[in-house]
């Protein structure tokens, strides 16, 4: 059930009437039987398996808490193993077969197994296992309802492509439940808004000059064309994935929860660490708390932090997606932050200097998206070449993209640097209104194809 | 008492010093955007007298949903303002599916009321049929309107007629071109999704339940359905079109306003001919003259030899509905419902197995007529047509005078 189709709009109008009609204690049963069947709608049978991992790092996160010395460490272990194992054989089965065969018996072809890949595992499981670990590190109490850490993974908002919301952030709202003000519900209202302005009018257009260039690029050869679709590509996926989750954190809001901010107008970037540090943020947060300090951050000398660096961008890179491409692009990433932080050291970039250093790191991050959207490596490897050694071409994005990328630049520009959207969401109800209306019209006028596109980030 | 800042700045230092980079950078944004406000505050304080402090009214769930509601009763009216009122169809593409229907009405509406006979269609009719050609055989004792839309199927017509003639008196005889009277099924006409486009601006907010209803796929119907409430999202391709060029849009749509139907009435037909097509039915071939260029020979092969498609009685059930709501619409009137059957094609092509239940069954209605089914065989010649489908400058004459002559027999003319 996309987020952008009719049958959403009914889910969602009747769940939201009946959670503020249903007395209180009723409305979590409501939400998680309401979430269940939002999964449901895409494959019934795989309930299965997000119940099964549920109950799994239910009863685990308790026996952490009731043991102690080596059983906690086996509980987390077994936690840890459920999860990490279900998300490698549905989602890295096939890829590590294929690199095992093609290593052991080159050129001989292979079938893929057939796996399907359950919808939303590597953001449940990420979800679940920061869960345990918190508790293990106890930094999380244990939760003692079923049905309430149930809802906590299954909340339907973020099941699907998040964001990755820490079991404190859900059960501080979860527990301290009230109703949204109306502030905050006009404040929903305008996340969701925009999550369909940023997905219908933005992405979408974006994706046809993105989805005809990397289809075949080698018919498109040219400087030019290597660019422009590769931008067409970063524009599409920025406005596409935090469009999605716009909708998430504009629909929790309308129950009542408040969602972490996933998106800080990334393309704004002077380095990619800042870039990192606005670009999925709940991901490379996760990465950061459970994996970078794991393997020791930077408290082991430069040479370490580094290795600590590249590690966490590789298994970062690996997390998109089961295939080499992903794992350079992880890659090109980790190498990126470890020579920034060679160079730069820790300290952000400000004044003029920002600008040249914001356009610089806009394409270092385009290079990498090469990566994570052609089909396989020969043809990014082709994509790349074709943007330093190509012929000049012609550039594939029309007017309107142009139109719409400036646009967005502008929006961007004046939030980053004068709060200009924070202040209408806080203007007189009237100029709210209006702007409301607007984006309406909008959508109604400028959406930019009649089909329900899925999101990109529905595959991972 | 100097102890407790103390104490705090130390709390501040450590807290601080445990943050991570992106948290520093969270509190530095926070910081300036403060300094900045209390700058803000420090020149209004120099500037302004201060205003009594007014504690805002606590505001409600309640009021947030009312809101919502309002809101999108306001962005509703601004688009009711829009493209339910009329303002906006009179400036859409005129060659556009919505625009040749609009057009159409906008003539009835501003030309002087005249008795006239009515001949509805698609395409054929539109290339076919000349009115003023069959005005004139019939020494101007009919006075023929051509109401040919191309593309367009009973769907449409029924809408386009009921806004064309509201009072049911402005046609004494309303003519209805099948392209066979036979119930054989091709394309599925109650999946058309392009028939919304077309009576976009001549559907009510009544009409959008039965014609939501009319279309068999629930995908469909949801597109049908969204889109008659809110035209805007089928007229958006027309929008984009007159943003990009509105000077050129405004002066067209005028130009055909003012002459459009003058145009149509002056037009006289394709020049291109298939003079020298034949077939062979047993071989399931065409043999082509020299020079026939792919669009006639494209149409021709789906007109002459079209593949087999599985008999399921759906557009038996698609003309018993629509056209069935034509001839309910003028059941009790002194209008007579005309149905004919088009020239099939530059030759005769095979006849389909499949009989015509819904003719046979309305032919017998008071009110209606039926012209027999191989009325306009004899124009069924190569020389006639333009393709495949459609007859060409030689034919459309031939073709207007036979009508004429024959609904002046059926009005005891002659």
């Amino acid at each position: 059930m996309l987020f952008t189709t009719f049958q959403f709009a009914i889910f969602l109008a009747v769940v939201l009437a009946l959670h503020y009609l249903l007395p209180h204690p009723a409305r979590r049963y409501l939400l998680l039987i309401s979430s269940l069947y939002f999964y449901m709608a895409w494959n019934p049978k795989f309930v299965i398996l997000i119940l099964l991992l549920i109950t799994i790092d239910f009863f685990a996160a308790k026996w952490i808490v009731s043991q102690k010395g080596a059983a906690r460490r086996m509980a987390l272990l077994l936690s840890l193993a459920a999860n990490i194992g279900l998300l490698g054989w549905f989602k890295y089965a096939n890829f590590f077969r294929e690199t095992w065969l093609a290593l052991t018996h080159p050129g001989v072809p292979v079938v893929p197994m057939d796996i399907i890949l359950p919808l939303g595992i590597s953001f449940h499981t990420f979800q679940s296992i920061s869960y345990v670990i918190d508790v293990y590190r106890g930094e999380q109490e244990v939760i003692k309802s079923y049905v309430d850490y149930s809802l906590f993974v299954a909340f339907f908002p973020q099941l699907v492509a998040g964001p990755i919301v820490r079991a404190k952030e859900f059960f501080h709202d979860y527990f301290n439940w009230a109703p949204p003000t109306a502030e905050e519900w006009q404040r929903g209202i305008y996340f969701i808004l925009t999550g369909f302005i940023k997905k219908l009018i933005f992405a979408d257009r974006f994706s046809m000059v993105a989805d005809a260039y990397f289809a075949n690029p080698q018919a498109m050869p040219g400087a030019l064309q290597a660019w422009s679709g590769t931008v067409a590509f970063g524009i599409q996926i920025f406005f596409d994935f935090s469009g999605y989750t716009d909708i998430a954190i504009g629909v929790a809001l309308l129950f009542g929860y408040h969602f972490p901010e996933n998106f800080r107008r990334p393309y704004l970037a002077a380095t990619v660490t800042e870039f990192w540090r606005r670009w999925h943020v709940t991901l490379s947060s996760w990465l950061r708390d459970y994996i970078y300090i794991s393997l020791g951050g930077n408290r082991s000398g430069s040479i370490r932090t580094w290795a600590n660096l590249m590690a966490t961008m590789l298994l970062g890179g690996l997390w998109h997606g089961a295939s080499w491409n992903f794992v350079i692009w992880g890659g090109f990433h980790g190498a990126a932050l470890a020579v920034e932080r060679g160079i730069f050291g820790r300290g952000e970039r400000r004044g003029i200097v920002r600008i040249p250093l914001t356009v610089v790191t806009f394409l270092v991050v385009n290079i990498g998206w090469v990566f994570f959207r052609a089909k396989g490596l020969p043809a990014a490897l082709f994509v790349v070449k074709q943007m330093f050694t190509g012929d000049t071409g012609k550039n594939l994005l029309t007017g309107a993209n142009l139109n719409l990328a400036l646009l967005a630049l502008a929006i961007a520009l004046a939030e980053e640097y004068g709060q200009a959207l924070s202040k209408l969401a806080k203007g007189p109800v009237w100029a709210r209104t209006v702007a409301a209306v607007a984006a309406l019209l909008a959508l109604e006028l400028f959406t930019a194809s009649d089909l329900a596109i899925p999101f990109v980030y529905f595959q991972f | 008492m100097a102890a407790e800042p103390l104490r705090e700045r130390d709390d501040l230092q450590s807290a601080v010093g445990a943050m991570q980079a992106s948290e520093l950078n969270q509190l530095e944004s926070l910081i300036a955007t403060r300094r900045r406000e209390l700058a803000e505050e420090a020149a209004r304080a120099r500037t302004t007298t201060p205003a009594p402090v007014r504690q805002p009214k606590p505001r409600t769930l309640r009021a947030a949903v009312v809101w919502s509601f309002a809101t999108i009763a306001t962005f509703y009216a601004v688009d009711c303002l829009a493209f339910h009122s009329g303002w906006y169809m009179k400036y859409l593409e005129p060659n556009s599916s919505a625009g040749q229907l609009e057009s159409h009405i906008f003539w009835l509406r501003h030309e002087p009321v005249v008795k006239q006979t009515a001949v509805f269609g698609d395409s054929r009719i539109g290339e076919g049929f000349s009115a003023r050609a069959a005005t004139k055989a019939t020494g101007d004792r009919i006075n023929f309107r051509s109401m040919g839309v191309a593309g367009s199927t009973a769907r449409v017509w029924y809408y386009l007629l009921r806004d064309a003639d509201p009072d049911r008196t402005r046609f004494p005889t309303v003519v209805f071109a099948l392209d066979r009277y036979s119930d054989h099924d091709g394309e599925d006409q109650s999946l058309r999704l392009a028939d919304l486009k077309y009576v976009i601006g001549r559907l009510r907010l009544t009409d959008c339940a039965e014609f939501t209803r009319s279309f068999s796929d629930a995908e469909t119907r949801t597109r049908v359905l969204s889109g008659c409430i809110l035209r805007g999202l089928v007229l958006r391709n027309d929008l984009h079109a007159l943003l990009e060029k509105p000077r050129e849009r405004f002066k067209l749509a005028k130009d055909w306003r003012n002459n459009g139907h003058g145009y149509l009435d002056g037009y006289s037909g394709k020049p291109e001919d298939l003079a020298g097509l034949t077939a062979d039915f047993q071989a399931q071939t065409l043999s082509f003259p020299p020079g026939t260029k792919d669009w006639q020979q494209n149409t021709a092969r789906g007109t002459l030899l079209p593949g087999p498609s599985p008999q399921t009685g759906k557009l038996r059930e698609y003309r018993r509905h629509w056209l069935g709501k034509i001839v309910d619409y003028y059941a009790g009137t002194k209008t007579k419902v005309v149905f004919i059957e088009m020239p099939r094609g530059p030759l005769s092509p095979q006849e389909f197995t499949e009989p015509a239940y819904f003719i046979d069954n309305v032919r017998t209605r008071p009110g209606v007529a039926v012209l027999p089914v191989d009325t306009f065989h004899d124009l069924e010649r190569p020389e006639l047509f333009s393709d495949g489908l459609h007859l060409n400058h030689s034919g459309r004459p031939l073709f207007s005078e036979h009508l004429a002559q024959k609904l002046m027999e059926l009005e005891g003319l002659h």
